[in-house]
């Protein structure tokens, strides 16, 4: 008898509605969405971190922005994400990359001045015409051209020396952009 | 017996509304995936440099300014004014790497005598490295902790952004305690030069 007692109650409670309470494991959710909203801010800017681009560690503040972006990784040079140049690279005969040898060596005189790189000087110029031409057909383009910012994210490896990146820096300023923006790995303190 | 239908709606409303959440859950959970497979997580930020200007009119100024000129060389830094504004100083390399400590304190004893300048001129040599270059601006950026602390009188001002004046006419100042060193860096070989 009382075996038939407890059987009727558990199928009255197997029949019970019961509802979850979602409510706090929305908000939780939602504050995950929050944080990975403001890193996706970040990545914007477009940050690949591989081998052959390592950014250099900065105790700089926390700083977001825009900007076109120029990559200056161990074996090439892009601009707004397009490869426009390829560096020479030393290979030994298996194929591998010879230790201690040239690195971001540009491939011949004839890139560019001493100062200037051709093919990112094309590349930028190109941006910076396409900017002026949208900037035309709109209907007030002479406020439209005022909202060039000119501003450009360099993100470069721990390794370029100086001379490319003067080289760069020289070659978009010839271009027209004057503000450069160093990304770099903020140092966890 | 018929009810009022303004009884009818207050019963109504007694009623539990549950909301149906489980679609808005799913949603989110695919923002989710969506957002940890397009987001980087590295902590990234930008350093400002402006290019340098060149300007065939000298400006107008009553005082020469100090341009303090950080010359990054392989095995030293030196540090001068074009205007002789301060006294040049070499800081050699220690061991295999730069001296930044000392750097710093040189840096910090100069915005101690010019706790007005903010600006910087960086000259690093050619074969020198980008990381190097980044840690002398970290040197240069701010006032760390156990640093002697540096003050500047700056004008009192009220909640419209006047300044504030004695009854002589004089302008209220108070001491403000200066956080950052040399924060705004231009590199000033961009156009050649050593």
């Amino acid at each position: 008898m009382a075996r038939v007692i407890r059987r009727r109650k558990s199928r009255h409670t197997l029949k019970k509605q019961f509802s979850l309470q979602l409510t706090s494991l929305m908000d939780a959710l939602m504050i995950i969405v929050v944080f990975l909203l403001k890193a996706y801010g970040i990545s914007a800017m477009g940050v690949v971190h591989t081998d052959s681009l390592q950014l250099p560690t900065s105790t700089a503040p926390e700083a977001v922005g825009e900007g076109l972006v120029v990559i200056v990784a161990k074996d090439k040079i892009y601009v707004d994400a397009e490869p426009v140049l390829e560096f020479l690279i030393d290979y030994d005969q298996d194929g591998n990359v010879t230790e201690g040898g040239s690195k971001f060596q540009l491939p011949g005189s004839e890139i560019g001045s001493a100062l200037s790189i051709l093919p990112v000087f094309d590349a930028l110029k190109k941006k910076r015409d396409d900017f002026e031409i949208l900037a035309s057909r709109t209907d007030k383009p002479e406020a439209a051209m005022k909202k060039w910012s000119g501003d450009i994210i360099i993100q470069a490896d721990k390794e370029v020396p100086y001379e490319l990146l003067r080289k760069i820096m020289y070659t978009a300023g010839l271009v027209g952009f004057n503000r450069f923006r160093l990304t770099v790995e903020k140092m966890v303190e | 017996m018929l009810r009022r239908p303004s009884s009818q709606r207050r019963t109504r409303t007694k009623e539990d509304i549950e909301l149906l959440l489980v679609p808005i859950l799913d949603t989110f959970v695919t923002l989710i995936a969506f957002l940890l497979a397009a987001t980087s997580l590295l902590s990234v930020t930008l350093i400002d440099t402006p290019v340098p200007v060149v300007s065939a009119t000298p400006p107008e100024i009553k005082q020469k300014p100090l341009s303090l000129t950080i010359k990054i060389e392989l095995d030293r830094f030196v540090l001068s004014s074009p205007f002789n504004r301060i006294r040049k100083q070499n800081i050699d390399r220690v061991g295999d790497d730069q001296d930044f400590v000392k750097l710093h304190d040189a840096l910090l004893a100069i915005k101690g005598k010019y706790p007005y300048e903010k600006q910087i001129v960086l000259m690093p040599s050619p074969t020198m490295e980008y990381e190097d270059i980044v840690k002398v601006m970290d040197a240069s950026r701010r006032i760390e902790e156990g640093d002697p602390s540096l003050y500047v009188k700056e004008a009192v001002k009220d909640e419209f952004g006047e300044e504030i004046r004695d009854k002589s006419g004089s302008v209220v100042q108070e001491d403000r305690i200066v956080t950052d060193l040399f924060p705004e860096v231009v590199f000033g070989n961009i156009l050649g030069g050593a």
